[in-house]
């Protein structure tokens, strides 16, 4: 009896040591991804309207869309309090990903205001 | 120069008033962006982003007139004044704060954080049946249920 109940916990211990894949809550990621999503398109019209105003030409005004986004991932970085894998599947959501939407405007807004204040 | 909110500004272009237009249009377009996020608590936050397309709006007002002078003067532009410097940077950290703010706060992805529990059952129990398996397993979590 007692070696039969020992087996039983044995093997569901066994069991427990398998890998599960997790069960994220799909509506949250997307609920997070939205939410990136507008502060890194905010910070793009801003960070253009910057460059436009301080007249930085070429890679210069480049290197300024890069730093803004840089402190937007580390903004988010401390709105999570660090915690990153409780609210997002991996590093890349907060680093990677909304970087190259943003460019484009960052890019319109940047013509924009540098034409507004240096050339007209 | 510090306020620089009474002077004309000296272009064939009369670029006060497009700048004017073009800034109201940039301020009601991120409004319109803004507005699509979380409500509760967003008006502090979303006032200070609105302070800061001001101060970056003055900073540009501050750099045309700068301008207008540097073609007087017939000078090259090199750089704008450092109080413009100064205001970008005001008119950046104040829209970070906004930025992030605003949209509203993260939830949690994982099943078994404590925002995302069921504690309540829905009305229809039809289809529910509660004599399955799920009786070998031990409850992880303390239970606490609400009145709903």
């Amino acid at each position: 009896m007692d070696s039969r109940n020992d087996g039983a916990a044995k093997d569901a211990k066994k069991s427990d040591e398998v890998v599960e894949t997790p069960a994220y809550s799909q509506e949250n990621i997307q609920h997070n991804m939205r939410i990136i999503y507008y502060s890194r398109t905010f910070l793009s019209i801003v960070g253009g309207v910057v460059a436009g105003v301080l007249g930085l030409t070429g890679v210069t005004g480049f290197l300024c869309y890069f730093v803004i986004m840089m402190l937007a991932s580390a903004g988010i970085a401390v709105k999570t309090k660090f915690d990153v894998f409780s609210f997002f599947d991996s590093w890349n959501r907060i680093t990677i990903d909304g970087i190259a939407q943003g460019f484009m405007s960052f890019i319109l807004f940047w013509t924009f205001a540098y034409d507004i204040v240096h050339i007209f | 120069m510090v306020l620089g909110f009474m002077k004309p500004i000296n272009s064939k272009f009369k670029a006060n008033w497009i700048f004017l237009f073009y800034k109201a249009i940039e301020v009601a377009f991120k409004l319109i962006f803004l507005r699509s996020g979380g409500r509760e608590m967003a008006g502090a936050d979303m006032a200070v982003g609105i302070l800061g397309a001001l101060v970056l709006a003055h900073a540009a007002y501050i750099t045309i007139l700068y301008r207008g002078d540097l073609k007087i003067k017939e000078e090259e532009f090199v750089r704008p004044p450092i109080q413009v410097w100064i205001e970008v940077l005001i008119s950046l950290v104040l829209c970070l704060w906004a930025a992030l703010r605003v949209p509203g706060t993260f939830l949690p992805i994982l099943p078994d954080s404590k925002e995302n529990r069921v504690v309540a059952l829905p009305a229809n129990l039809d289809f529910m049946t509660f004599n399955h398996r799920g009786k070998l397993f031990a409850p992880e979590l303390e239970a606490k249920f609400t009145k709903s």
